[in-house]
């Protein structure tokens, strides 16, 4: 399935976003269409609940359209709806603090399980999720935008609404957190 | 590379992978029919010209649906005599005012009911320039008769 490249950068695509800021049907529908499977699969991280992270897509989607005419263009456009949808998130979280789907739950580590080089490639990808499942809520959120959205230190500030050298403190002890957990587990 | 640093970066492929399932912009953003924009004036003033043909046609003003109140018109009753009153006898004391007793009453008005005739002197006539002065002073009387 072709989709639009996600060139959302307000200095990339300036007339898009102004388009889509007048309302435009069809620049909001290509941001839409470009930022639809960030949104669900950053909610699906954080949720582990395909349902939940469905409805939080979708919520994030109805704010973004809401407030896209406030965007000021400080920050890329998706480091802006990863904030929106991270807010979404957490509100969904504090509702339904215990939906986790258990498909989407990793298994939990058994320590006299082989070691990690002995894992093949995909019970490694199972171990890293059961492991962040260990982290806190916001040790987690600082992992995955930092880490696999590629956001740097500033932008995951600027989504997480806070300091960058709160993103650095935190991401420092989830990543020491996961060196115990991955050295304990070894 | 560190071992964990290697177990992120498999992960994030893992990450990646999850597509949402649907369309956002089908679902969020309204759709816009392809109306036509003449068809958009036109149906309207068909629908006007088609209501102002009706009433035309029909050629009824029913005034109870107009604006203005209906005036509702009713034929002039025939006139009826009225029935013939009666007087009462009138105490000459009480309603009489006192100046009516100066007026001539009924017993002394006399009026001829008979035939006979009578004579009521006619007015002198103005004398005029044109008659001559022996004409103008005889005096004519008319004869009437009572009716």
């Amino acid at each position: 399935m072709n989709r639009p490249p996600l060139t959302l950068g307000p200095h990339v695509i300036p007339a898009s976003l102004e388009s889509a800021r007048r309302g435009d049907r069809k620049a909001l529908a290509v941001l839409l269409t470009s930022l639809q499977d960030t949104w669900y699969r950053f909610s699906l991280s954080l949720l582990h609940n395909p349902d939940l992270a469905a409805d939080a897509t979708q919520e994030t989607a109805l704010r973004f359209l809401k407030q896209l005419p406030t965007f000021r263009g400080q920050s890329e456009l998706k480091t802006w709806s990863l904030g929106i949808a991270l807010n979404v998130t957490r509100e969904l979280k504090r509702q339904r603090p215990f939906t986790t789907d258990p498909d989407q739950a990793p298994a939990p580590i058994d320590p006299h399980d082989e070691p990690v080089d002995a894992l093949d490639l995909t019970e490694q990808r199972e171990r890293v999720r059961e492991l962040l499942t260990h982290l806190s809520d916001r040790q987690r959120e600082v992992v995955t935008l930092r880490f696999f959205e590629d956001l740097s230190t500033d932008e995951t500030a600027a989504a997480m609404n806070c300091a960058a050298g709160t993103v650095k403190a935190t991401l420092h002890q989830a990543l020491r957190a996961l060196r115990d957990k991955l050295d304990a587990s070894s | 590379m560190s071992n964990l640093r290697q177990q992120l970066d498999a992960a994030k492929s893992d990450y990646l992978a999850p597509r949402y399932p649907g369309n956002l912009a089908m679902d969020l953003l309204p759709v816009r029919t392809n109306r036509c924009p003449i068809m958009a004036y036109a149906v309207p003033l068909l629908a006007a010209a088609a209501a102002l043909i009706i009433y035309l046609g029909t050629g009824h003003v029913d005034p109870s649906q107009s604006g203005k109140p209906a005036v509702a018109f009713t034929p002039p009753s025939v006139i009826q005599a009225a029935p013939p009153t009666t007087t009462a006898p009138i105490s000459n004391d009480t309603l009489v005012p006192q100046f009516m007793e100066l007026t001539p009453s009924l017993e002394t008005i006399s009026l001829s009911t008979s035939s006979e005739s009578f004579s009521v002197p006619a007015i002198q006539l103005v004398p005029s320039w044109d008659d001559d002065a022996g004409t103008a002073s005889t005096s004519s009387t008319t004869q009437e008769s009572a009716i």
